[in-house]
């Protein structure tokens, strides 16, 4: 029996929880991407303001808007998982949209999120956002993150060692 | 078919624990034909099934029951090291160093320090060579015995390119535990990275499958894995008599024994300890010193990322390799005694990378770095931690792990020597890192700690540690302790080249012990 299969999915958020909340700002860190699908009580404004914090919280420019979306699909099940977190996040938003997060810049939207920086809806939104986004291949690809490389060989001989910029030694 | 012992059979040895020091152990002794019985609290995984994932892995290697941690340690997390057969010696990075002549009377050379628990070791460098020659060789240190270096990564070579700049000198690669060329049934590195996720090819020296095996085939081992060890029994002269311990499917055994050697790492070994009290020990066997639990070090630590003009792929190749040493040598004229090493690291990609290069930083600038992840590089400061009585681990009064075993709580704060030490080597680091070229340098913080020492220290006088120069408890004759939990201090040197010097000598002191009829 794997040995992955013997933790449940909760234990394994909690664990992973743990490897990453020294690595992050307190409690930002609640959800993994292994949660369930969006919740459809949200609205299309509050979905597509959730894209929007995510996009600010991360901004790629060469990343396909499709990748923002994912994010978006999986804080709603995020928040939908929890029901104080999820009132925190339509009271969040109302705010949000009442200060004209949509129309704002990146810079003011900055400034908006940074004002409920403390809040828990920033928190699910956080970690959601960086554990989606940086857990999918295609992005690792576009930031030149190789993954694994065992079935590859190895790079003995594909350029662990190619460095070129470098001045040549005496 | 596998060697099995009776549970009731006192003749054995009991070793709990099969990672480098308890591994090492096992196999020295069952080499001479003493039989032991292995408790090892985690699964047996085969090297082959290792994925190049840092989450799955850290899933299934990590040592992940109920800890508390307090003071600078992440609550939840307070050190990262595994539980597995093979234990931290599956994720360690390889990097194998001896420690000076002088890491073992640092009390002589530093005197007294307030709020530091100095002591010399017991033992001296030249008592210990023998046995690091001993170490090397079987685990086919690079850079010696007929073993070409590991070549440097692109990372590697900016590193040691900025520390040229900079005038130092003991620069380069380091003596590592991979093998360079193909050696010993397994395979030469192939710069996959991924070190510390589990070596699939088995390059990288890790007792899951160099020394548990060859115990295996001298039909005098009997490994047990999933199984925990909870409490150390004694008779009315206060041996070890035997062991208890619960198994995968939770039923409690007890392993009678002739002798117990305990290699839980630096918070299970003391924790398996002070669990054992009883009347004659009320506060824990072998703690006659009161030091049990003490002195817990973890190696003064920080991170210093850094982006290059061009690209490095930083991830690629063996994860640790490439060292600047020039700053290990005491100097008080710098503010601190003692000294350090910056030892290079992989960046750890995704999805780890954007957490780990400014823990909980966003917005465009940030998202601007993570990005130009192909030029990013990445070390580590590995400086000498002093002891502390203050630091350590206690059983909490009234919470229990899933065997019902107090959860261990674990204490760790830096002594003002170790934080003038960590900023005089992020300044460092990050010179290096401008030297070499760098667009921006982030530092961070050490992660959890892997290195784990000082728990049961070693000592001249009974007095003043808890085991002899041969990790033999003063208090007890048939008690052992054979993992980093012994070192008196903790050296700036990474710990495992010395953790297995030390039980190949301890191997061979018991079996001396043990033919001389005095064990």
């Amino acid at each position: 029996m794997s040995i992955d299969s013997q933790l449940d999915s909760q234990s394994r958020r909690e664990a992973l929880e743990k490897m990453f909340k020294g690595s992050l700002a307190a409690g930002s860190l609640s959800v993994m991407p292994t949660v369930k699908a969006a919740d459809s009580g949200f609205t299309d404004d509050e979905r597509a303001m959730l894209e929007a914090v995510a996009y600010t919280l991360f901004p790629h420019a060469t990343l396909d808007k499709s990748h923002y979306t994912a994010v978006a699909t999986a804080l709603q099940g995020a928040l939908s998982a929890d029901a104080a977190k999820l009132a925190n996040a339509r009271e969040t938003l109302a705010t949000l949209k009442k200060e004209g997060f949509m129309s704002a810049s990146q810079s003011e939207r900055e400034d908006q999120l940074r004002a409920v920086e403390k809040s828990d809806f920033f928190g699910v939104a956080y970690g959601t956002t960086l554990n989606t986004l940086y857990s999918d291949k295609a992005v690792w690809a576009k930031f030149g993150y190789e993954g694994s490389a065992v079935e590859h060989g190895g790079y003995i001989k594909r350029g662990f060692n190619n460095i070129n910029w470098l001045p040549r030694r005496k | 078919m596998a060697t099995t012992f009776a549970h009731n059979d006192d003749s054995v040895v009991v070793v709990i624990g099969s990672g480098a020091g308890g591994g090492t152990l096992s196999h020295d002794l069952t080499r001479r034909g003493i039989n032991v019985v292995c408790l090892e609290a985690g699964p047996r995984l085969e090297a082959n099934t290792f994925v190049n994932d840092y989450n799955t892995m850290f899933m299934r290697l990590s040592w992940l029951d109920k800890r508390i941690g307090e003071g600078e340690l992440l609550a939840g997390l307070p050190a990262w090291i595994c539980k597995v057969v093979g234990g931290t010696s599956v994720h360690w990075n390889a990097v194998a160093l001896r420690f000076r002549s002088q890491d073992f009377r640092t009390k002589t050379l530093f005197g007294n320090i307030e709020g530091a628990n100095l002591a010399d070791w017991p033992i001296s460098y030249a008592e210990l060579d023998p046995y690091y020659a001993m170490a090397e060789r079987r685990m086919g240190v690079t850079g010696i015995n007929g073993n070409p270096p590991m070549p440097q990564n692109n990372a590697g070579l900016v590193m040691e390119h900025g520390a040229r700049k900079l005038g130092f000198k003991k620069i380069g690669a380091s003596r590592m535990a991979i093998n360079s060329k193909n050696r010993d049934g397994r395979p030469a590195c192939k710069q996959i990275g991924f070190c510390d996720t589990g070596c699939v090819i088995g390059a990288k020296w890790s007792t899951l499958y160099v020394d548990v095996p060859k115990a295996e085939k001298t039909g005098h081992f009997a490994l047990r894995p999933e199984s925990m060890a909870l409490k150390l029994n004694h008779d009315a002269t206060g041996r070890v008599v035997s062991v208890t311990y619960v198994d995968k499917d939770k039923k409690i055994h007890e392993q009678k024994c002739r002798a117990v050697a305990v290699a839980g790492n630096a918070i299970e070994t003391p924790r398996l300890l002070l669990n054992s009290a009883s009347s004659m020990f009320p506060n824990g066997m072998a703690n006659s010193s009161g030091q049990v639990g003490k002195n817990y070090m973890t190696h003064v630590s920080a991170g210093i990322y850094a982006f290059m003009p061009g690209e490095v792929y930083g991830d690629r190749g063996a994860q640790m390799n490439g060292i600047i040493s020039d700053m290990e040598a005491n100097n008080e004229k710098r503010g601190f005694v003692g000294g350090y090493h910056l030892e290079r690291l992989p960046v750890f990609g995704f999805p780890w990378f954007p957490s780990f290069l400014k823990p909980g930083a966003w917005g465009q600038e940030y998202a601007g770095w993570v990005e130009q992840y192909r030029n990013a590089v990445n070390m580590w400061v590995c400086g000498e931690d002093l002891p502390q009585q203050v630091n350590g681990v206690t059983l909490h009064a009234t919470e229990k792990d899933q065997h019902d075993m107090p959860v261990p709580v674990v204490r760790y704060n830096s002594h003002a020597n170790d934080k003038a030490m960590q900023q005089h080597a992020i300044k460092t680091g990050t010179d290096v890192w401008n030297a070499a070229g760098a667009k921006k340098v982030f530092e961070r913080g050490p992660w959890p700690a892997s290195h784990n020492m000082g728990t049961t220290r070693m000592s001249a006088k009974a007095r003043d540690g808890v085991v002899n120069k041969f990790g033999r408890a003063h208090d007890i004759p048939n008690l052992f302790i054979s993992d980093g939990s012994q070192f008196t201090t903790s050296s700036a040197n990474n710990p495992t080249l010395t953790i297995v010097a030390l039980a190949i000598r301890q191997a061979e002191h018991i079996a001396g012990l043990m033919s001389r009829k005095e064990l």
